[in-house]
């Protein structure tokens, strides 16, 4: 018989998952609201200039190595994985809420 | 960590997978609903989103093009197999394909503003040269075939192995449902889906992880039984990670992102100014997916799961933990959604490459003038008939190894060519066909001799070496600056006529 009560971890877990799931759903609609607010608009805007692709490689592959790394240094670190996971989200959600503000 | 029994949690049924396939189905529909409803109502729209895509959908809807079910199983797969060397050599190229894309992406935006496909950049980059279309007209399509074809197959194994649903069934219902929200929406469709899914794709795996870390055992008894295996599992450093797979797993990613459809499209889909920092951000964000789920795999290695026990393939590991583990079965729907999320948002990626490439490189140039209504529905027919062509190979058990490695072959050679027609101007049209067709010709038994590393190698040592040699001999440079003069090919003289614009949405 599977257990269907869960961990205190687990619990956090899934209400600090509630949260950041609410705030990108919420920025995920905003953003398409303002995709059909602006679907006839011509791309006029400023040309492609973004100048930290390289560091920004450089500093995502080392994160992402260390993290990876980190697993062999001790049990507790086995937790940065879904601790990145959401973070990620985070950062998803954050990007929606550039391209609504943009 | 003896007290761990592993029984196949009896509360899953085969009765439970369809609906699951559905449920997840219908919430993608509705979505797709509305975006149809505002969003899509030209070919424009649909095979290339008006160019209208921002930042944050161009985030996330990569992320989720780029995570494929198997991508979700490999990572646990490859840390069972070699510790955290087969989860470093896994994630780390992974991340950094999608990366890769930028330069390329940035100059194809800069020179040609208003394309669409691989194919269509070579013809105005070649003179119409029709071999060279012809080839990666057809890498392209196979490519994409090949995308349909692996994660519906995905799709059935997963709903099998967890609820003992008939295979086949499975793979007909995740295609049926796949196709009709692409059907409606396009890369749109495609996009949206897709940003819903990488919720889908970091959100539960951090829950799932978790709880698969308590009923296991806890992280210390886990941590401590793969430490006292000793073996190198817990080091990055392992060689024959790197020899077994890494290296050829890398050089692989590399040519699906670069020379592939699927990201070219959101390329020319995403509004200019944010092309470089949209593909930055996603590969750097595609990172923890592995990285979380990953974990499983040492999670199995903990529990001495032998090979024999998953039916010899390590990529069951996860599917099978998760049905095995005692977990409360709402943990393991989710499991199965974060899945079939991944496989849907691949294959309606994979759809609207197929649509585009029909439309742009096979419909127009044969209809020159061809009206907007009918364009439209040919974007459409295309999805359907590879749906079908999927269905019918996974249906009969036909052996696709034939479609793998023409796609290979197609994708591996074309790829230094594409780089050197887009940024030097002296490569011919000769020496891109030729370099691409001796490197296929030469590189494919070498592959099948001495291995896919050999094989990689050989084709894109020949696959360069041609179009340099005969670049270097050729004394007229092509002028970039011609293919910014190229028309929309989705344009239609009776555009303005037929086009009633969605009014937006209040």
């Amino acid at each position: 018989m599977s257990i269907e009560l869960v961990s205190i971890g687990t619990a956090i877990t899934i209400i600090v998952g509630a949260i950041i799931s609410y705030y990108y759903l919420y920025y995920m609609g905003a953003a398409l609201q303002k995709s059909v607010r602006t679907r006839n608009d011509k791309d006029d805007g400023p040309e492609d200039r973004y100048h930290y692709s390289l560091i920004g490689a450089v500093v995502s592959v080392i994160i992402s190595i260390v993290s990876i790394a980190i697993y062999g240094y001790g049990p507790a670190f086995l937790y940065w994985g879904p601790i990145v996971a959401l973070l990620a989200a985070v950062a998803v959600a954050y990007s929606l809420r550039e391209e609504l503000m943009g | 960590m003896d007290h761990i029994t592993l029984t196949m949690n009896p509360l899953l049924n085969p009765m439970q997978g369809v609906p699951t396939l559905m449920a997840v189905g219908l919430v993608m529909l509705a979505l797709v609903y509305y975006v149809k409803r505002n969003l899509v109502s030209s070919t424009k729209d649909f095979v290339i989103a008006n160019r209208r895509i921002g930042f944050g959908f161009g985030v996330a809807g990569l992320i989720s093009i780029w995570t494929w079910a198997m991508a979700v199983m490999m990572s646990a797969a490859q840390t069972y197999t070699y510790g955290l060397s087969g989860l470093f050599w896994f994630t780390v190229p992974n991340g950094l394909a999608v990366i890769l894309v930028i330069p390329f992406a940035r100059k194809i935006r800069q020179i040609m503003p208003a394309g669409y496909t691989i194919p269509e950049f070579v013809s105005a980059r070649f003179g119409a040269n029709k071999l060279a279309i012809s080839v990666v007209v057809l890498g392209a399509m196979f490519g994409s075939l090949i995308e349909v074809i692996i994660n519906i197959k995905g799709t059935s194994l997963v709903i099998s192995n967890v609820f003992g649903t008939n295979a086949n069934l499975a793979a007909i219902v995740g295609l049926a449902v796949v196709l009709i929200y692409s059907l409606l929406g396009g890369l749109w469709a495609s996009v949206s889906t897709s940003t819903l899914s990488t919720l889908l794709h970091t959100v539960p795996p951090a829950i799932i992880i978790v709880a698969v870390l308590y009923t296991a055992g806890g992280s210390d008894a886990i941590w401590g039984s793969v430490a006292a295996q000793g073996n190198d599992l817990l080091s990055v450093t392992r060689p024959d990670a790197a020899m077994g797979f890494g290296i050829t797993l890398a050089l692989g990613l590399i040519t699906a992102t670069v020379a592939g459809q699927e990201y070219w499209q959101v390329a020319w889909a995403l509004k200019r100014k944010d092309v470089s920092r949209t593909f930055l951000w996603a590969g750097a964000l595609f990172y923890p997916i592995p990285i979380c789920i990953g974990i499983l795999g040492l999670v199995g290695l903990a529990l001495h799961i032998d090979l024999a026990t998953l039916g010899g393939d390590a990529a069951a590991i996860g599917p099978y933990l998760i049905s095995h583990l005692n977990l409360p079965i709402w943990i393991v729907i989710l499991y199965v959604v974060v899945i079939l999320t991944a496989c849907y948002s691949v294959i309606d990626s994979a759809f609207t490459a197929i649509s585009s490439v029909t439309v742009v490189d096979v419909v127009k140039p044969l209809k020159p003038d061809i009206s907007e209504r009918s364009l439209f529905v040919w974007a459409k027919i295309p999805m359907a008939i590879a749906a079908a062509i999927a269905a019918a190979i996974v249906l009969t058990g036909v052996d696709f190894v034939t479609i793998v490695l023409t796609s290979y072959a197609i994708r591996t050679a074309v790829l230094i060519p594409l780089v050197l027609a887009l940024f030097w101007p002296r490569v011919t049209a000769v020496g891109f066909v030729w370099g691409i067709i001796a490197a296929i010709a030469i590189g494919m038994p070498i592959r099948a001799a001495y291995g896919e590393l050999w094989g990689s190698i050989a084709i894109l040592s020949i696959s360069a070496a041609i179009p340099l040699v005969l670049g270097l001999l050729n004394d007229k440079r092509f002028d970039f600056a011609s293919l910014k003069q190229r028309r929309d090919a989705t344009e239609t003289t009776d555009m303005p006529a037929t086009l009633s614009p969605v009014p937006a949405a209040e």
